[in-house]
């Protein structure tokens, strides 16, 4: 009899933690680690470009020159990626207007992709991040200035 | 039994129910991480946050690289100038901190709108931050940004604390203080083998050492500019020929040429003058000197016993008194580092040599000065700036005070422009010597570090008074007002009509009792009035004629700030003209006499005043008579005395026909007789005495007025005299709306004198100084003026010495 109970209990507690743990996983937590990854690597790249003044020696030194740069920022993105993300970057400089508005200028002339801006739309699996940068390295004229740069990262197998 | 076995079932059934909700709490704190983690909070927090550290070093770029020098950095400075840094506010860090706060607003906005996916709301709060740990000395940031500069320890520092939430994702509350800033510390500057060293720390934001200085950011040494082995005031930048990074900020730095060594005598230490600019990679510039004052001592050298002759040729000495409390000095520092007083260059000690001012606006500038000469009573005292220019005027170089400059602007060492203009900023301070015994006084300039500085408002008894509609156009002392009278106030209120002549009207400081009568700066020749069948001569014909124009209030946003330790009337003209109504002269100025060049001062805090004066004869002239001033007295003294020139000859008292040495003192009444040498002697007499020298002076009971001359004035004279002419010591006695004048003139020629340029435009550079005094009897009235006149002598000024 004290067998039947102990093999009883012990049913309904192993019951119990199963039933939890059944319950208990995670719904699409795969495909929330797969994506928040690519917000990640695409802060984390924004972010490095920053500490390196990248944005300075290639988009406003572009700019400035008037020498097409929108190349060279995604070789830059390119070389910086694994080969199997795709990439859309936009940029933008944001003009203050007297009376307090903002207005958005898109600098970048061409597209700064590896892939057609179109298709990533069709990509089920990307991720797109707003950064702002405020440009504070050398040329003093453009120190000050605040960037607006939109990526889009996308897994393209 | 049966019960035993229900209640180990019941027992096994409340484990499995609390490991459920152990799992279920599990489940749930895992899921917000997942969520938090899919949608990167951290990486949008630090995002943020990265770029309002970008921000804050912008605006603190901004800030200092228009405090140090706008110009240069105009490309970035200009682009703020719609937020408020325009280039007149280049020091005003004030207007920083606005412009500052402007444009974090705008980059706030910039920010909401790019994330605005998150529901980012942020904002900074403005937190103080003690700088102490950074600078060795106790200094706080209080309001978002702050400079410390200028000394060995300097800083650049922003400070806030950003406050985040990102709505849309629950997350609240995030608080971060950010801290951006550069940090000079000179540790140690040294000369040797044909190079100088110097040792930096350079550290950035919450105070990490910076390595990037090379290789980033850039650094820039100034040493002081030497020319035939003196120190211009003007700052070279020097040839830097290595740097070496020795880790955790220090920084070894060689460079060429190799500058003198200097030593503190206040603290002992040696050092290398020398300003060091730094700037990181984000144009974040602090600037920083080896030192932060500069020594040195005021000697007086007027001597404790003076001595005179009497006119029976008996010499005496004259003991000044102990308490010696209008014994103070207006003395001029020029940024070319150069010491003046009066209209003369002080000499100073060969061993000192004073480095020149940091590179930075007047505003910062101040100045100590002891009263008993210890270090003990330094003080901080009353500093005045002063726009200086060496004009060449006629056959002569002339230095002359062209106004008092804005406050915030740089202090410029000596400017020489290629037209061959030069240019030179003075800071005037007061040395006092109130006590006999007190022969040295320490003088300390310093600077205030903080680029919040403002110009110190000191209090000052003395004003303009300029109102054309109530004919005001008068200096106030408190003991004195002086009428100018000139083109633009023709007229002496009470008195006579100039017509435009330039001279002085001395009045009681209230202004009720009328004017004391002008004081004639300068006249040659007379009038002859034709009235029926009577000859009536008008003196001192031919007088300047312009205008004066009176410095007494700074330039620029400070123009309502008063000079707080002297007003100028600067009087430039190449004209004279006639005083008198029936003159064809009269407000009628012709050229091709002499030009004048003065300069009058009216000094806070002393009794005396000085008129430098240079005048140019631009042709020969012949006429009767050249008088070097005239200054009436409205009948208020009965006694004068004057010193004379040189040996002479005239009448003693008694009528002794004697000869007497130069430095007698000649004492007499305004009354009968009148034992002059020259003039008439009676009645209203206008009367003369031989041999006129460094002073006059005449007085009352109450109180005294003299003017003392400096060895320019005698040197004139005795050339007149070795000429052949007679220069005398006048006064008149009658005259004038009062009736009574008691006048005191001195002649560079009493009767017909041809003026040859070649022989007096040389020597016509002297000044006078006029002196109230308290008279300590009747009879001995003019002790009160000879304890001070030695002062106002070249032989006697200031010397500069090393402490």
């Amino acid at each position: 009899m004290r067998l039947i109970e102990l093999l009883l209990a012990s049913t309904i507690v192993a019951a119990a933690v199963s039933f939890a743990l059944f319950f208990t996983r995670p719904v699409r937590s795969i495909y929330i680690r797969e994506t928040s990854d690519l917000r990640r690597l695409a802060y984390n790249l924004l972010n490095d470009f920053a500490l390196a003044g990248v944005y300075e020696e290639i988009i406003v030194k572009g700019n400035l020159s008037g020498e097409p740069w929108e190349d060279e920022m995604k070789l830059m993105l390119s070389v910086s990626l694994p080969p199997e993300v795709v990439f859309v970057m936009d940029v933008y400089e944001v003009k203050f207007r007297p009376g307090g508005g903002l207005q958005k200028v898109k600098l970048n002339t061409k597209p700064i992709s590896n892939i057609d801006p179109a298709k990533m739309d069709l990509i089920e699996e990307a991720e797109s991040v707003t950064y702002t940068y405020v440009c504070v390295h050398d040329p003093d004229r453009t120190r000050g200035t605040v960037l607006v740069i939109t990526l889009t990262l996308g897994f393209g197998g | 039994m049966a019960v035993r076995g229900q209640i180990l079932a019941i027992t096994a059934i409340m484990i499995a129910i609390v490991l459920m909700g152990i799992i279920v709490s599990v489940y749930e704190a895992h899921v917000f991480f997942l969520k938090t983690r899919s949608v990167v909070v951290r990486e949008v927090i630090g995002s943020i946050t990265a770029d309002f550290e970008r921000a804050m070093a912008t605006v603190l770029a901004v800030a200092t690289r228009g405090y140090f020098n706008y110009t240069r950095f105009y490309d970035l400075c200009s682009r703020f100038s719609g937020l408020g840094l325009t280039f007149l506010e280049r020091h005003n860090f004030t207007v920083a901190r606005i412009m500052a706060y402007n444009y974090l607003q705008y980059w706030r906005t910039a920010v909401v709108e790019a994330y605005s996916g998150y529901g980012v709301q942020v904002d900074f709060e403005i937190e103080e931050l003690d700088l102490a740990p950074y600078l060795g000395r106790s200094r706080r940031l209080e309001n978002l940004v702050a400079g410390y500069w200028y000394y060995s320890s300097s800083c650049s520092v922003a400070h806030a604390r950003l406050k985040l939430n990102l709505t849309a994702l629950g997350f609240y509350g995030w608080e971060s203080p950010v801290t951006v800033g550069l940090f000079l510390r000179i540790l140690e500057s040294k000369s040797g083998e044909g190079y100088t060293i110097l040792k930096i720390e350079v550290r950035a934001d919450a105070g990490e050492p910076y390595p990037l200085l090379v290789t980033r950011g850039w650094i820039e040494v100034y040493y002081p500019e030497e020319q035939d082995g003196e120190w211009t005031g003007r700052w070279t930048k020097a040839n830097i020929t290595d740097v070496t990074y020795k880790g955790n900020g220090v920084y070894l730095i060689k460079l060429k040429p190799e500058v003198a060594q200097l030593t503190d005598p206040l603290t002992g230490n040696t050092y290398v003058p020398l300003l060091v600019v730094v700037s990181d990679h984000r144009g974040i510039l602090v600037e920083a000197l080896t030192y932060n004052h500069i020594v040195f001592k005021v000697r007086k050298r007027v001597p404790d016993i003076l001595t005179y002759y009497t006119e029976f040729g008996e010499q005496k000495t004259l003991q000044r008194p102990f308490n010696t409390p209008y014994e103070v000095y207006t003395l001029e520092f020029g940024s070319n580092l150069k010491f003046y007083w009066l209209d003369m260059e002080l000499p100073v000690d060969p061993n000192l040599r004073v480095p020149p001012l940091p590179f930075m606006p007047i505003k910062q500038l101040l100045i100590n000065v002891s009263r008993d000469g210890t270090t003990s009573t330094l003080i901080e005292r009353p500093v005045q700036y002063e726009n200086w220019t060496l004009k060449h005027w006629h056959d002569r170089d002339v230095w002359v005070p062209y106004g008092l400059p804005d406050p915030t602007i740089d202090i410029r060492p000596l400017v020489v422009t290629p037209g061959g203009q030069v240019f030179a900023i003075r800071f005037v301070f007061q040395v006092p010597f109130p006590r006999r015994d007190i022969k040295e006084q320490y003088v300390v300039i310093w600077w205030n570090d903080s680029l919040d500085a403002v110009p110190k408002v000191w209090g000052t008894s003395i004003r303009y008074e300029y109102d054309p509609s109530h004919h005001l156009k008068d200096l106030v002392h408190p003991e004195l007002r002086i009428e100018l009278v000139d083109t633009e106030h023709t007229e002496i209120r009470s008195y006579d009509d100039y017509g435009g002549v330039a001279a002085l009207a001395l009045r009681e400081p209230e202004d009720v009792w009328g004017p004391s009568g002008p004081w004639n700066i300068h006249g040659f020749g007379y009038l002859e009035v034709r009235i029926g069948r009577d000859r009536i001569y008008k003196l001192n014909r031919f007088r300047p004629y312009g205008k004066w124009t009176v410095y007494s209030h700074y330039l620029g946003k400070y123009s309502w700030m008063q000079a707080p330790i002297r007003i100028f009337a600067v009087l430039d003209t190449d004209y004279v003209a006639s005083v008198y109504e029936e003159d064809s002269y009269f407000g009628n100025p012709i050229t091709g006499y002499y030009s004048t060049l003065a300069i009058l001062e009216v000094i806070n805090g002393t009794r005396y005043i000085p008129l430098i004066m240079h005048v140019y004869w631009q042709k020969n002239r012949y006429n009767y008579s050249y008088w070097l001033y005239s200054l009436m007295g409205a009948g208020v003294p009965t006694d004068f005395a004057y010193m004379t020139g040189w040996d002479d000859w005239g009448f003693a008292p008694g009528w002794w026909w004697r000869e007497f040495s130069e430095e007698t003192v000649r004492k007499r009444s305004y009354s009968y007789p009148c034992p002059a040498e020259r003039g008439e002697c009676w009645r209203c007499y206008h009367t003369g005495f031989n041999s006129p020298g460094l002073w006059v002076a005449h007085w009352c009971s109450t109180i005294g007025k003299g003017v003392i001359g400096n060895e320019n004035l005698v040197a004139l004279l005795r050339k007149s005299k070795d000429l052949g002419y007679e220069p005398m010591f006048y006064v008149t006695r009658c005259g004038g709306p009062t009736g009574i004048q008691n006048s005191l003139e001195v002649k560079l020629a009493d009767g017909f004198i041809t003026v040859e340029r070649e022989e007096f435009n040389p020597l016509l550079n002297y000044w006078l100084v006029l002196m109230l005094f308290d008279p300590p009897s009747v009879s001995e009235g003019w002790k009160g003026l000879y304890y001070y006149a030695p002062m106002f002598w070249k032989a006697y000024a200031p010397e500069i010495v090393s402490p």
